[in-house]
Parts: C-alpha cells; sequence; structure tokens
C-alpha cells in the first residue's frame, strides 16, 4: 500500500426528498480507499450502500462533500471525461451482473473496450483471453440467459476487469451465487487487485464471503459510516 | 462512428420484430408518396385531358346590335341582308373581327391557339329557309377540332384539307333531312360545292350546317355582298392553354376584343377546376395524413424501444459509455431502418406503379422522376432523424443512477 489514495471523499452528503419529506441517507461519508486495498463497507438495505456506490463512482453526485480520483476531484470533470474516468479506470460489479441480455458474453466483455483505442480484432481477442481465463472459452457465444449465474457473473467480472481498472467498486459480488462459486469469484478478483495492485471496494449486506478476508471493514449505519476496528 | 453502426445493426438484428415494424412504417411512408405522387400526376393529367377535350376553348365573336368604333368593321355589317343572310353565331347577327387582333389573342400566355372563323348565313337553295355555313381556317386544327368539328367526327367520306377547294362538308342532320351523301353536288349562293363528307359534331360553340375551308367561304360572302371585305372574320376560335388558364384566357380575350364581345364556351370547365382541385387536395391530405401516422409509429416504436431498454442504457452509462456513444448509436438504429425502409418503400412503390392495371393509369407513361423518387426516399430518412432525435434526448434524460435504483 502507499500513502496516496486512489479514492477519497471527503463530508459526503445526499439525500433524496419523498412525497415532499427530505431524507438524507448520507450524512457526511469520508473514506479513503489506497492501492491494494480490499475494503469492506457493510450495512443494512436501506442505509445508503448502493448510494454511495454510485457516488464513489461518479454515476450519482452528492449534495456536498467531495470525491477525488487520483487526486482529481469529480466537479472539475466534465460528463464525458466522468464516463471516460469509470470506462477506463474504475470497474463495476453488480449484483444481479446486469448483463445486456440480447448481446452474448463476448459482446458484453467486449462492449467495456468501446471508445478503446485498439483494433476490433484486438477488442475481440482481448475479451476471448480474458474469459479463457475464466473459465468461459466455450460460452462465448451465449447470451446472458443460456448462462448460469455463476457463469453470468464471470461474465460480469470479466466486463469490469477488461480494462484494468485501478478500482472495483462491487455490490455484492457473491451475493447472487452458492459459497463455493462465490470462493471462486473472490479469488478471481483478489488475484487481479493483487496483481495489479489496484483496490477494491465491495458493499454487502452481510453475505459476502470475502469479509473476513478485507483489509479494512465499514459499516454503514443511520447515514454515517463507522470502521469496524473502531 | 464505426462502433455506434456496428452496435446499431447488432440491435436491429436482435430486436428483429420491432426493427422490422419500424422499418415498415418507413417502407409505407415512401412507398405511399411515390404513390400518391404518380396517381396525383395521373388523376391530374387526365382531368387535364377531359377539360381539354370539352372545356378548355371558346368561340368569341361582336354581335352585331353592339357598335364599338375602333374595333369594328362596320361598313361589312350594314350590309347585313334583310332577307336574313349575313354574318351570324349562334344565330345572332355578328360585326366582324380585325384579323390583326386574332393574332394578338394567338399570342396570350393563357391561349394554345387560335384561329379565324367565319360563320355565314345563306339562304337555301333548296327551297325556303336558311343555312348556316362555317369556314374554317383548316391549318389550324387545334383550335377548331374542339369548337367547330373534327377530323374524328366524320361519319363518312374524307375530312376536307387546305387546300381542298370546292369541298364541303355536311352536318350528319342536315344530311339526312336534304338526302345529301358523300359525292352529291349542292349550290350554296352561285356556286357548286361537293360534299366531300359527312360529319356529326358534338353540341359544340360553332357548329354549322356546312363546312368549308375559310377562303371558300370568304370567296362565298364575296359574292353574295355588294361591296367586298378583306378577309372578313366573325368569330375566333380558341383554345385555352389548359383548363386551369381557361378563365384567364377569357378574361384576356375580352379585353382584346372589348367588353360587348361575347365568349361562348361550355361551363364545365369550372366545376371541372373545382373537381380537380378537390381530389388533388383530398389526395395529398390523405397521403399527409397516412405519412403523419407512419411516421408517429416509427417514432413511437423508436421511442419505446428506448423506453424497454432503458436498464441496458443505464447499464452501458454505467460501465463508462459516454453521452455520446448512446446518443450515436440511437441515431444509427434510426437511420439504418429509415434507409432501408426508404429504399424499400421506393421499390416497393416502383413494383406497384409498373403492377398497376392500365385504367388505373390512364394510359400515361409510367416513368417517375427522380424528384418523387428522392421525395420518398427522404421523408422516410428526415423521419427516421426525427425518431432518432426525440428518442436521443430521452435517453440523454434518463439518470443512470435513478435507473439502477429500479432494478
Amino acid at each position: 500500500m502507499t500513502d496516496i489514495p486512489i479514492l477519497s471523499c471527503r463530508n459526503i452528503k445526499k439525500g433524496f426528498t419523498v412525497r415532499g419529506k427530505f431524507i438524507e441517507v448520507l450524512k457526511g461519508i469520508s473514506l479513503e480507499v489506497f492501492p491494494g486495498e480490499h475494503i469492506v463497507i457493510n450495512g443494512r438495505s436501506g442505509e445508503g450502500k448502493s448510494v454511495l456506490q454510485w457516488i464513489l463512482s461518479g454515476i450519482d453526485y452528492p449534495d456536498s462533500g467531495e470525491i477525488l480520483f487520483e487526486g482529481v476531484p469529480y466537479h472539475k470533470l466534465k460528463r464525458e471525461e466522468i464516463s471516460n474516468l469509470r470506462r477506463e479506470r474504475i470497474g463495476l460489479v453488480f449484483q444481479n451482473f446486469n448483463l445486456i441480455p440480447s448481446w452474448t458474453a463476448l459482446e458484453n466483455v467486449e462492449s467495456a473496450l468501446l471508445n478503446s483505442n485498439i483494433s476490433p480484432e484486438d477488442k475481440r481477442e482481448e475479451a476471448i483471453s480474458l474469459l479463457a481465463k475464466m473459465d468461459m472459452a466455450d460460452r462465448l457465444d451465449n447470451l446472458p440467459v443460456e448462462l448460469s449465474i455463476g457463469q453470468q457473473q464471470r461474465v460480469a467480472l470479466a466486463r469490469a476487469l477488461i480494462n484494468r481498472p485501478s478500482l472495483i467498486i462491487a455490490d455484492e459480488p457473491t451475493g447472487n451465487v452458492d459459497d463455493e462459486t462465490g470462493k471462486e469469484l473472490l479469488n478471481i478478483l483478489l488475484a487481479y487487485v493483487r496483481e495489479n495492485n489496484s483496490a477494491m471496494v465491495v458493499t454487502t449486506h452481510g453475505h459476502y464471503v470475502g469479509t473476513e478476508l478485507a483489509d479494512r471493514v465499514f459499516w454503514i449505519r443511520d447515514g454515517r459510516i463507522f470502521s469496524a476496528f473502531d | 462512428m464505426h462502433d455506434a453502426f456496428k452496435y446499431a445493426w447488432r440491435e436491429i438484428n436482435r430486436r428483429k420484430q420491432r426493427s422490422t415494424g419500424r422499418m415498415f412504417s418507413y417502407l409505407i411512408t415512401g412507398a405511399i408518396i411515390v404513390l400518391a405522387a404518380f396517381l396525383s400526376g395521373t388523376t391530374r393529367d387526365s382531368t387535364q385531358q377531359v377539360l381539354w377535350d370539352i372545356g378548355a376553348h371558346t368561340v368569341a365573336y361582336i354581335p352585331r346590335l353592339t357598335i364599338e368604333g375602333c374595333c369594328i368593321q362596320t361598313y361589312a355589317t350594314d350590309l347585313y341582308d334583310p332577307d336574313r343572310e349575313g354574318f351570324v353565331i349562334n344565330n345572332a347577327p355578328t360585326n366582324l373581327i380585325f384579323n390583326e387582333q386574332i393574332e394578338i389573342i394567338r399570342d396570350l400566355p393563357n391561349v394554345a391557339d387560335a384561329a379565324p372563323y367565319l360563320m355565314f348565313r345563306i339562304r337555301s337553295s333548296l327551297g325556303t329557309g336558311e343555312w348556316v355555313l362555317g369556314g374554317i381556317d383548316l391549318t389550324r386544327p387545334v383550335a377548331h377540332s374542339a369548337t367547330v368539328v373534327a377530323k374524328s367526327q366524320v361519319v363518312e367520306g374524307e375530312f376536307i384539307g387546305p387546300g381542298d377547294n370546292g369541298l364541303i362538308m355536311v352536318e350528319q342532320e342536315f344530311a339526312g333531312v336534304y338526302d345529301l351523301g358523300v359525292g352529291s353536288e349542292l349550290m350554296l349562293g352561285d356556286i357548286t360545292y361537293r360534299i366531300a363528307a359527312i360529319v356529326n359534331p358534338p353540341l359544340r360553340p360553332g357548329k354549322a350546317n356546312i363546312y368549308m375551308s375559310l377562303p371558300d367561304l370568304r370567296e362565298l360572302v364575296a359574292s353574295r355582298l355588294d361591296e367586298t371585305t378583306d378577309d372578313p372574320v366573325n368569330a375566333v376560335l380558341v383554345e385555352s392553354a389548359g383548363a386551369r388558364f381557361h378563365e384567364a384566357a377569357m378574361a384576356d380575350i375580352s379585353n382584346i376584343l372589348g367588353q360587348s364581345s361575347r365568349i361562348s364556351s361550355f361551363g364545365c370547365w369550372r366545376p371541372g377546376i373545382t373537381a380537380m382541385g378537390i381530389t388533388d387536395n383530398a389526395t395529398w391530405t390523405i397521403t399527409a395524413v397516412v405519412i403523419i401516422c407512419m411516421l408517429l409509429i416509427a417514432l413511437k416504436i423508436q421511442y419505446s424501444s428506448i423506453i424497454l431498454r432503458q436498464v441496458d442504457i443505464g447499464v452501458l452509462k454505467a460501465i463508462g459509455w459516454s453521452d455520446r456513444n448512446i446518443v450515436f448509436q440511437i441515431m444509427a438504429e434510426s437511420l439504418i431502418c429509415a434507409l432501408a425502409g426508404g429504399l424499400a418503400g421506393v421499390a416497393v412503390s416502383w413494383i406497384i406503379i409498373h403492377a398497376l392495371p392500365d385504367y388505373l393509369t390512364a394510359g400515361r407513361d409510367r416513368l417517375i422522376e427522380p424528384m418523387v423518387f428522392a421525395g420518398g426516399f427522404l421523408v422516410p430518412v428526415l423521419g427516421g432523424m426525427v425518431a432518432g432525435v426525440a428518442s436521443s434526448v430521452k435517453a440523454l434524460r434518463m439518470k443512470t443512477a435513478d435507473i439502477l435504483r429500479t432494478i
């Protein structure tokens, strides 16, 4: 680990108005993520884990506070630049995989390489190679519906990792699979983090098999974040 | 851009039903534009032809009872025979018209042709009564065919030509009354003529009992008057440039001949023009409605497709697709469908036009102007672009976080 954080957020606040009533979901979250770190953020449903995840990845905006990616504040980036940042530097893994149902496994992975300055043939080769590493070589042309849950999550992981991101933000990456498959997926992710000195932030409501292997564990409760070791 | 078309094509290919629906809407739009333009042209041509045949012509003359100084050769009409011989039109005595006036009328932009016409009433050589003679300028068939008599109205014999002196054509009913046939001789005044044809013109403004060449009738008229006249003419036969120009042509002629002139024309051109307008307007109104409906359907399908794919769009945005990537893909999808639909529509319309039965095309040439094809192709493409823009705006307004929350 180095002392320069990949991601840091300071005093993030976010709320929503529901039926005329303002509900503050995040009440001042501050967090720093360093290279090589594996961070787990626990919290019950509705505590704002997903909101925090989207704010960290630049998908949503905080009402106040500041987020910096490798020292660059999000609010100084244009929409297009945030999209580029997300595509090139951040790998997103969703609990429900969120694969495009009408695209094959290979096409789903390739889609993350859009706008990359490599030829279509190289994009294809790279996607095939990564899927092969995840034991998906024989399922390249299958649609998501034709894959098992575990295979779908492998495709989702390949899509998240193909741009070699320096930060992975994952929402319950093992939440929908059995423990054994979950461990396999976790091994893939942790191996990637180790090999690339990346960081990984996982949000979970308690069913994440890698919590014990995390470098730091936090809890979100009542809109605030607490370290599990405090 | 290449990627946009690649992903667009994939979407079109994978969602075949929706894509086919969109393309079909554009196809119908393109085909209807070409077909409507063709059929409207056919209808207009046919109506124009009908009106040309029966309504876009006139006989203009100046009744004798009206005297207008400069325009009237009064000396000829002063020789009006009290025993009912003289210059008549519609059985009423007339004044003469200057040949120069006919030249002026012929040069009017709303006039296709104008010819001099001489009608003279002469005492019968076969008992009592009078006959009406028509002297035709046989070098101008366009003007005399619809107003006096046409070659196609010959019942028996040969239509006389410009150089046929001493020959006459007799109206069928008149020939029946006097038991005349082709080859018979008939004395008019002191001159004997041979009957070259029996004709049966329908009701015409310049209908006479006997027709002959203009020079022959002038010679006969000269023999009946004590005073000679220079090439007398008491009517002008006018063929308008078309039914649409008929009213303007009549106004122009009236200005030239003076307000006391009379212009005898069939009234059918007026309702004909109205009918043409109604047909034209109805055709284009229906076409416009169908085109708008089809484009709206295409827009609706495209728009619905974006709504149904909002999760996909949200996920793609989340993994780093920019707004521009999304817009390019949607526009490319829309454009491919519109291009394919437009091309297919033009092709289908071409096939339909060539398969149409003859009675629907009224014998019209089935060549279609390139501009019509261009319109049939470009309107769907334009519609596709509008659908693409509308859908893109919708996609851009979708907030990724809001979409992900719904999953």
